[in-house]
């Protein structure tokens, strides 16, 4: 029997407690869950991204998660080289719009 | 003495007289409106625990700040928002810019700001390359003036040692005349005390609650600068973060003459005047103000009333006896079945059509629903405003709320003019 793929969460915030995150999937509506942020630990971290294996129901296992610290820098890169790019189009100073 | 002048008509009068009343009414039926002060509209839209404001600017172009988690396209629709001379998101976090994408989709975007602070999830990075893909002007979040008519907002400076999302979200003053509202985002305290230390901060009107209410999302010297006049919380209905905090409500209570709660009172719309005035309508509509008649008067004795609350009270409608008359239906039940059994029926009981164009019915807790420009009822005929919602055949009325606005155990209804002035008002305690 095939073992399924792990799933791969990014945090987008913590805050009072609760941790809320987005599926780093393929998909056009990406999922997203709120949990208490002490499940995840030490990597309840603002843009982590989280590999995270499935139970023998397709149960994430947050206490088994790992981050991908690869994945964040590629991102990171990535979404860096686009706001380089946004920013050549400001004229600067005050706009009239 | 107060002295009105009309293309055709020519009033002299005390607004106390009954003739008054008739000139007046007449006054409002055929007279274009036109040189009256038309407010800036700011509505916080109630897209649960999230953030999504719409700014309609005098000339009537439109300027949007956050999006909320889901898309708002559904509202912007309602509120007639076309296109948007401007887009802001405060900062990356999926409950300010999860409905960005929609509305980058179905609304052409002129200008877009944001705070230029990455981040890795992929609603942030699919925005960010929708926008690559598009021809909208983007500008950074650093101090400027964006002028929209004769709007301004001012861009917040940000404090430049942290990097997390919330202390960089993108802070706005806009300026109307004297009227001015502080928007914030999810701002905690170290950017709140930041924008002390910059003297960024100043009186202001209207205040959006920093971060939904949360804790962290006020100081009481921050309030002591900014003494806002009303204060708005957007916020979700039973949300995780218990926000907003017993503490963050007692503090805006305590500065503020009027909070409101997108969760509790739905979407919430301030209307600012040059002269600094403001006023509160709920609901989604169509923004009511092309052509809003400026204030007729403010003074009570130049009110336009023949009963007062000090009058008469008890449980038998008050007002324009012969011309106009309340009864309120509340609603009985779960607010979850249709609202449209709880309404509201205004009679024109006198021979002439009588026009309530921007005139408001509004509850004892000031929940207001603002009649369309050109609103109006036929001579001995009925205006039903429902709780719930629907669109307007010109007769029916609908506030759109979600929830019920009428309180079984008693309420006022209050039918106000344009300029404010108390036309009728109905009064009735719990059986």
């Amino acid at each position: 029997m095939k073992k399924s793929e792990p799933e791969v969460w990014v945090v987008d915030t913590i805050t009072d407690g609760v941790a809320v995150l987005v599926e780093a999937s393929d998909d056009d509506e990406p999922a997203l869950i709120e949990m208490a942020s002490d499940l995840l630990g030490d990597l309840a971290i603002e843009g982590a991204v989280l590999v995270v294996p499935l139970g023998s129901v397709g149960d994430p296992l947050w206490d088994q998660a790992e981050r991908d610290i690869k994945a964040e820098e590629r991102l990171r890169v990535e979404a860096e080289r686009m706001l380089k790019a946004l920013k050549k189009r400001d004229p600067g100073g005050d706009v009239s719009l | 003495m107060r002295e009105v002048s009309f293309p055709m008509i020519h009033c002299r009068f005390r607004l106390r007289s009954l003739a008054a009343v008739w000139c007046l009414a007449l006054a409002i039926v055929v007279t274009p409106l036109t040189g009256q002060a038309v407010p800036v509209a700011i509505t916080f839209l109630d897209v649960g625990q999230g953030d999504a404001i719409v700014i309609r600017a005098p000339d009537g172009r439109f300027a949007m700040i956050d999006a909320g988690l889901g898309s708002p396209l559904r509202q912007l629709a309602r509120l007639g928002v076309e296109e948007l001379a401007l887009v802001v998101a405060t900062h990356a976090h999926a409950d300010h810019i999860g409905g960005l994408d929609d509305v980058l989709t179905a609304r052409p975007v002129d200008t877009y700001l944001d705070n230029g602070t990455p981040h890795s999830t992929k609603t942030y990075l699919e925005l960010m390359a929708h926008l690559e893909r598009l021809d909208v002007r983007y500008l950074q979040a650093v101090p400027r003036t964006l002028l929209l008519g004769d709007v301004s907002l001012e861009i917040l400076p940000m404090p430049p040692t942290t990097v997390e999302q919330n202390d960089r979200s993108v802070g706005v003053l806009l300026r109307f005349g004297d009227f001015s509202a502080l928007l914030t985002g999810d701002s905690e305290r170290d950017e709140l005390d930041y924008w002390l230390r910059q003297n960024a901060i100043e009186d202001v009107t209207l205040l959006k609650a920093p971060h939904h209410g949360a804790a962290s999302g006020f100081t009481y010297g921050f309030l002591e600068v900014a003494q806002p006049e009303v204060v708005v919380i957007s916020v979700g209905n039973d949300n995780p973060y218990a926000h907003p905090r017993p503490e963050a409500l007692a503090a805006y209570t305590s500065f503020a003459d009027r909070v409101y709660r997108t969760d509790r009172d739905g979407t919430v719309t301030v209307m600012g005047f040059p002269d600094g005035r403001f006023d509160v309508v709920f609901g989604e509509g169509p923004f009511p103000q092309d052509a809003l008649p400026g204030p007729v008067s403010s003074s009570p004795e130049e009110s336009l009333r023949t009963s007062s609350p000090d009058d008469e009270a008890g449980t038998r409608p008050m007002g324009l006896q012969g011309i106009l008359s309340i009864t309120v239906h509340p609603h009985e039940g779960d607010d979850r079945d249709n609202l449209n059994d709880e309404y509201v029926v205004i009679e024109n009981r006198s021979r002439t059509r009588l026009g309530i164009g921007l005139w408001r019915l509004c509850d004892l807790s000031s929940r207001c629903f603002r009649f369309p420009p050109g609103a109006s009822i036929a001579a001995g005929r009925r205006a039903v405003v429902y709780s719930g919602y629907g669109s307007t055949d010109g007769v029916s009325f609908f506030m759109n709320n979600s929830r019920s606005v009428w309180n079984n155990n008693g309420d006022e209804a209050t039918l106000f003019d344009g300029g404010g002035n108390t036309i009728v008002r109905y009064v009735y305690e719990e059986e």
